[in-house]
């Protein structure tokens, strides 16, 4: 099922769920006007007792660091909580922008996610 | 910049409102590639447009000032010039510092425009960040052809 974000230039989500792991989809462009939609998206994925939560950035034709704040700050809450954040599949432009600002090694890569 | 017939200037003066930031980078990045900059060039400006017009948003959000911020690419032979003017106070006015900012990314996640600024300079080492009579202009050049 597709979810739509409310007023945030039409970001979309698609929510898997697989014991322990969860894995939301990413549909359009993260920055400032979006971001915070991601941000409680994912908050509301933390609070359901998933020990991994994979975002699959495939549909995210750009990011800029508004999108790496909300990616920085759930994988440290995981982690704090003994998660786990996994990145999958970054597009051209969302992988350059991890590479510029040093974390393509900070977030832990899954190739291609379960149900694919 | 004094007009030049020669080369070709583009202008996007648009509302400080975070919701056109996408149209902004489709506009910087449609002028870079119908100059014929090469793909990864087009990748690393609208991540910079991005952030350079983020925080234009940000200040004049601060500064609760209304007026349009602009956007100029001048065209060259080998390089496009982008500059991005805000009137939002900026860094001279009790903002922080962008050299202050600037090499934080991964540290502190939460900070303000310094992630930003640290982007823009990683992409473009050559960018110019400099205050104005009533803000910060953003300026950084754009190769035509591959290096």
């Amino acid at each position: 099922m597709i979810e739509k974000a409310k007023g945030s230039n039409g970001l979309g989500f698609i929510v898997e769920r697989d014991e322990g792991r969860a894995t939301l989809r990413v549909r359009g462009e993260v920055d400032i006007s979006s971001a915070d939609a991601l941000e409680q998206r994912i908050d509301q994925l933390r609070n359901g007792d998933f020990a991994e939560l994979v975002i699959d950035l495939a549909s995210v034709p750009f990011m800029d660091s508004s999108g790496l704040r909300v990616l920085l700050k759930a994988h440290s809450e995981l982690q704090e909580a003994g998660g786990r954040l996994l990145v999958a599949q970054p597009s051209t432009a969302v992988a350059r922008l991890f590479e510029v600002s040093g974390l393509d090694t900070h977030f832990e890569r899954i190739e291609e996610p379960p149900g694919q | 910049m004094a007009e030049d017939p020669q080369h070709l200037e583009f202008r996007l003066d648009f509302a400080p409102d975070a919701r056109l930031l996408s149209s902004v980078r489709l506009f910087a990045a449609s002028v870079a590639e119908q100059l014929g900059c090469p793909a990864e060039e087009i990748v690393d400006l609208r991540i910079a447009i991005s952030e350079a017009c983020t925080n234009a948003v940000q200040a004049h959000g601060r500064a609760d000032v209304d007026d349009r911020i602009r956007v100029v690419a001048h065209e060259s032979e080998d390089s496009i010039v982008y500059e991005v003017s805000d009137s939002g106070r900026g860094f001279e006015h009790g903002g922080e510092e962008p050299a202050m900012a600037f090499t934080r990314v991964s540290q502190d996640p939460a900070s303000g425009p310094g992630i930003g600024l640290a982007l823009i300079r990683t992409l473009f080492p050559d960018a110019h960040v400099e205050p104005t009579p009533s803000g910060t202009r953003v300026r950084l050049e754009v190769d035509r052809h591959r290096s």
